[in-house]
């Protein structure tokens, strides 16, 4: 307790001491506005807005709003702002005393056929931002990296330092050594429980909707929890708020449609995409035939009618996606994964003062089924209700200070119905709530100094083992010179919803979710997180980063259970720690990437510790495009892993397989090699690596607007070895050599 | 480019590393015979990553194999077995005792002491029989349905067990009544124009059901190309019940596990309840009834209809 009357003590105080200077102030006020592309309306988030005159400088929001505050009055000031992929936009603004002005800025896309990457005023936005940790993408970014089959959300992030994932063939990332289920995945502020598609090959998202995504490695703020790890934050587009818009692409696997358009007072979009062809699957899959189809749609609809209510935008949010795996032999099993979701959300912007929130509902669902047919196969079920609520304010002070406050309610239900390697039967069906409260302070008033202090009130759990606890949240920035910054974070995470995951298959299908049961605490995870940040010129960037991850009560399958009654996890401990680095440079024809990671992951269970499937020692990539002009755009990135942990064979024995219920008294001919395993995970796999190229051309035909890409995936054909089959002693490797290509028309 | 040359384009992988002796004891007693069979063998090593490769023989021999139970043991005999693996003719070693007939409700305790004196055991208790479930539906063909469907009960829950239907028959071949066995699957699924028979797996379930189409396509099978069915005679249907022992449940259960069939395992695990070993020490129980039948339904394949039995074995 004494803990959680140290925070509330420390808000509180922070409320009151820094709200007065509003009423103090004198001789001074607030510039605030919107960032949006002039074509389209559509916000831009995290662009960099500066104030020319005080070379001070701040970032968007996830609406695109900025704010200013303090301004001395009276005086003519030059506002620029800037966006990838935008021509940088200047305004001039007279600030008048203890009002708020309005400054909206439309930026105007670079012309079609020129890519160009502009960050103005990043140096003065980011000395003061707590941001350890943080990595924000852009769809503009996202288009220069080399595209796949798929452009894909989920294996962009690959590319940054700190991020894992197992191989070629699946999607699924681990961060800082947190597992997958430890990573929150929010689409508009809904979390979303299998967002992959294809086996995990691809995420569910078109990235054709994406307006942006950040992602925090860890060291996340008090808004967010429920999850030990990280947050990847999805946000979609609002849709061409000035005319209709209609595109339509097609890959080697999937076709999509696209509208947007505007509606009275607000915008749609729509989108919705589909397989047509499975043969690029045996690629990913060792030529194995997999009759696997699969959607997914999506849409938004905003209205903002000044007459109906100032300042506010309310939205209507959806999203469906299912994969299916029909087989036409009664003897083979089936598949079927569904992800729905739902929501609205209120925001406001408070007039003549400096307030932000918005207020929201979502519901999202998700439904795993393994069908056996006339199979051996056993049936699988899973089933997830999750119902939330939440509502966020944020207030900006004069002193620049920003308190962020809200609430966040769930009520999940989960049901689950398998039965596992031993035959034993789990049917667990549970509901819980989870009611939160944040608050933080943004302590940003200086140019070289920013803290963002805050806590999370976890007033109820939804496993009946977790009472009421306060999970203190801090980040702090220090520029002791403006090249330089110096950043920590630290936190407490906690986390009841849990997957039970296999830990020794690489290609998962069912990954089925739970309330933490009540025979187990909730995972509580501790960040420690400090880094550098170099900026000694305008488009270079070194960052340095290292962590510790401490996570207790971490579940872990029991691969033993043999009865009904014996539990399904036993309760382990993880730790992980590392350096990251990352050095990027870019100007109006290039954009540079390098990173290196160095990181130790261990989990620990009955006192033996082991690395886990995704503990890579080291991580190195590298990424270069080149806008070559007139269109044309040509990226590379090369991946290199060190090699990923396997459990050595020691040698086989012949086991006795059970085939027939009458027990062929032929024992002899009943046996079959089986190997023996030494040490789990206690060997590695030979390195990986990987270069990927992508030229992409954009042309204009009359009003259709064309991008062609071609991309070329393992350019050197590497072997990258995925497992060795044990039974076979077939070597399975990774994609090979791999020419797509995807076409894309906007009318 | 010279980055491209000088970088490896595949890496050898040695996935072995030498590890400790291993010793297996297979042994699953059975209830329906008197003669029970323990097997011992030991790891082996193979080249190319091919086990099947190593021929030789892996069962060890000069052990000395006990099984006690209540007050009484039964010696296992270390006896050489030959036998023809694929077309080549071959000797291991079993360990066989011919006067051992399990009884239901029963722990038995296995010891295997090796050559080298290393001793492996494990404990098996035999399942209780099971009530087979009264139901005047119980005939074949039902009254009122197109399945037949057929209940029991366990005095232990979380057994495995599998029952299967089967008709005994004879067949007049040159003038000498020939008996014959047909198992009935659960039904037949039409795969690429063939009928697949369909058989019922061990699990958790302790009823059995069987489309009426099943059983009229095993009855038809008997006499497929044979135009005189008067010279079978359909003696009695019988359906047997086995009740594995936990052991042999989690046993069967993990050799299951691997059926997701794009699912991609690496470290499957490997149940044993053998100490200081591996393999498996189990047990099951085998029950049959004898399941009613009507003449008219022998008569309607033409065929000659042999007991009408309720009777229990």
């Amino acid at each position: 307790m004494s803990r959680i009357n140290f925070y509330l003590f420390f808000l509180i105080s922070s409320i009151i001491l820094f709200s007065t200077q509003r009423i103090y102030s004198q001789g001074v006020g607030t510039i605030r506005g919107q960032v949006t592309d002039i074509k389209t309306g559509e916000a831009l988030l995290y662009a960099n807005v500066l104030i020319k005159e005080l070379q001070t400088g701040t970032s968007t929001n996830d609406r695109g709003y900025f704010v200013f505050t303090s301004i001395p009055q009276n005086k003519d000031y030059t506002i620029v702002a800037s966006y990838v992929g935008y021509e940088e936009k200047t305004l001039t603004v007279v600030v008048q005393a203890n009002r708020v002005t309005e400054l909206n800025f439309t930026l105007n896309p670079t012309s079609f056929e020129l890519q160009t990457v502009e960050k103005v005023g990043e140096k003065q936005a980011e000395t003061n931002t707590t941001d350890v940790g943080l990595r924000v993408i852009t769809m503009k970014e996202l288009e220069s990296m080399p595209q796949g089959v798929e452009t894909d959300l989920f294996r962009s992030l690959q590319y940054v330092p700190g991020v894992k994932t197992t191989g070629d063939i699946s999607s699924r990332y681990y961060i800082r050594g947190g597992s997958a289920d430890q990573n929150l995945i929010l689409l508009n502020g809904a979390a979303v429980y299998n967002p992959f598609h294809a086996l995990g090959i691809f995420s569910i998202f078109d990235p054709e909707i994406v307006n942006s995504m950040e992602l925090y490695k860890g060291g996340f703020p008090a808004e967010f929890g429920g999850k030990a790890s990280s947050v990847l934050n999805i946000i979609t587009k609002d849709g061409n708020k000035n005319k209709f818009n209609a595109s339509a692409a097609i890959s080697l696997l999937t076709g999509k449609v696209l509208l947007e358009g505007p509606i009275p007072h607000g915008s749609y979009i729509i989108s919705g995409r589909k397989t047509y062809s499975n043969s690029i699957f045996k690629k990913f899959l060792n030529n194995q035939d997999v009759p696997l189809d699969f959607y997914d749609f999506s849409f938004k609809v905003n209205y903002a009618n000044e007459e109906f209510s100032e300042g506010t935008k309310i939205v209507l949010h959806g999203f469906t996606s299912q994969d299916k795996i029909n087989r036409n032999s009664e003897l083979s099993e089936d598949y079927k994964w569904q992800n729905n979701l739902f929501g609205v959300k209120w925001f406001q912007v408070a007039k003549n003062t400096p307030v932000f929130w918005d207020i929201g509902m979502t519901m999202s669902t998700y439904q795993g089924e393994i069908i056996p047919k006339l199979s051996n196969v056993k049936p699988q079920l899973n089933d997830v209700k999750d119902l939330s609520f939440k509502t966020n304010i944020n207030y900006v002070l004069n002193s620049r200070d920003e308190v962020v406050f809200g609430f966040d309610i769930k009520d999940i239900k989960t049901e689950l119905e398998l039965e596992n390697n031993r035959g034993a039967v789990s049917k667990i069906s549970s509901k819980g709530s989870q009611i939160a409260a944040y608050a933080k302070y943004k302590f940003i008033r200086f140019d070289n100094f920013g803290i963002d202090a805050g806590f999370r009130l976890n007033v109820a759990q939804l496993s009946e083992k977790s009472g009421s606890t306060i999970d203190p949240r801090i980040s702090l920035t220090y520029s002791f010179i403006p090249q330089v910054s110096v950043k920590l974070a630290y936190g407490i995470y906690q986390q009841d919803l849990i997957t039970l995951t296999k830990e020794d298959q690489i290609l998962t299908l069912f990954e089925p979710w739970l309330i933490t049961p009540d025979y187990l605490e909730p995972t509580i995870s501790t960040h420690y997180i400090g880094g550098l940040t170099f900026r000694f010129i305008e488009n270079l960037t070194l960052k340095l980063e290292g962590y510790y991850k401490d996570t207790k009560n971490l579940p872990i399958i029991n691969s033993e259970k043999v009865f009904n009654s014996d539990p399904d996890f036993r309760a382990g401990e993880g730790e992980s720690y590392g350096w990251e680095s990352f050095l990027g440079y870019n100007n109006e024809l290039i954009n540079f990437t390098i990173s290196y990671t160095n990181s130790w992951s261990y989990k620990t269970l009955d006192g033996w510790r082991y690395y886990p499937k995704y503990d890579i020692r080291h991580s190195f990539n590298t990424g270069l495009s080149i806008n070559i002009g007139k269109g044309w755009l040509i990226s590379g990135m090369w991946i290199y892993n060190s090699g990923l942990p396997f459990t050595q064979l020691t040698g086989y024995y012949d086991k006795y397989i059970i085939n027939d219920i009458y027990f062929d008294e032929d024992y002899f001919s009943s046996t079959e090699p089986y190997t023996l395993l030494g040490d789990k995970n206690i060997a590695r796999l030979p390195d990986y690596h990987r270069l990927d190229l992508t030229l992409s051309k954009k042309l204009s035909l009359g009003s259709l607007n064309m991008t062609f890409n071609f991309s070329i995936l393992n350019v050197y054909d590497r072997k990258n070895i995925l497992y060795f089959n044990r039974e076979t002693g077939e070597r399975v490797n990774m994609l090979p050599f791999l020419p797509s290509a995807t076409l894309k028309v906007d009318f | 480019m010279i980055f491209i040359l000088i970088i490896s384009c595949e890496d050898d992988l040695n996935p072995f590393i030498k590890g400790e002796d291993v010793f297996i004891v297979n042994c699953i007693l059975k209830n329906d015979r008197g003669v029970q069979t323990v097997y011992l063998s030991k790891n082996y090593q193979a080249e190319n990553f091919d086990p099947k490769s190593n021929t030789e023989d892996h069962s060890i021999g000069n052990g000395f194999v006990r099984v006690f139970f209540k007050d009484s043991v039964k010696i296992f005999s270390d006896t050489l077995v030959t036998q023809n693996i694929d077309g080549n003719e071959k000797s291991f070693n079993s360990y066989i005792n011919s006067n051992f007939l399990t009884k239901p409700n029963t722990e038995y305790e296995l010891e295997a002491v090796l050559n080298d004196g290393r001793k492996l055991r494990a404990f098996t208790k035999t399942p209780n029989k099971v009530s087979f479930i009264p139901d005047s539906n119980n005939i074949i063909p039902p009254p009122d349905k197109n399945y037949i469907s057929v209940g029991w009960s366990t005095v232990e829950d979380q057994l495995y067990s599998s029952a299967r239907f089967k008709f005994i028959y004879f067949k007049n071949e040159n003038g000498k009544q020939v008996r014959y066995e047909k198992e009935v699957p659960r039904t037949y699924v039409l795969e690429n124009n063939v009928y697949v028979p369909y058989y019922p797996v061990p699990s958790y379930l302790q009823r059995i059901n069987v489309e009426m189409i099943a059983f009229d396509r095993a009855m038809a099978e008997i006499s497929e190309g044979d135009p005189d069915k008067k010279n079978y005679t359909i003696l009695t249907f019988i359906l047997e019940i086995l009740v594995y022992d936990k052991n042999l449940t989690a046993y069967y259960a993990s050799r299951s596990e691997l059926g997701e069939s794009f699912a991609i395992t690496t470290n499957e695990s490997d149940y044993t309840n053998i100490s200081g070993g591996r393999g498996i020490f189990g047990s099951f129980i085998k029950q049959r009834f004898a399941v009613r039948f009507t003449h008219e339904y022998i008569k309607s394949f033409g065929y000659e209809p042999g007991l009408t039995s309720s009777i229990n074995e």
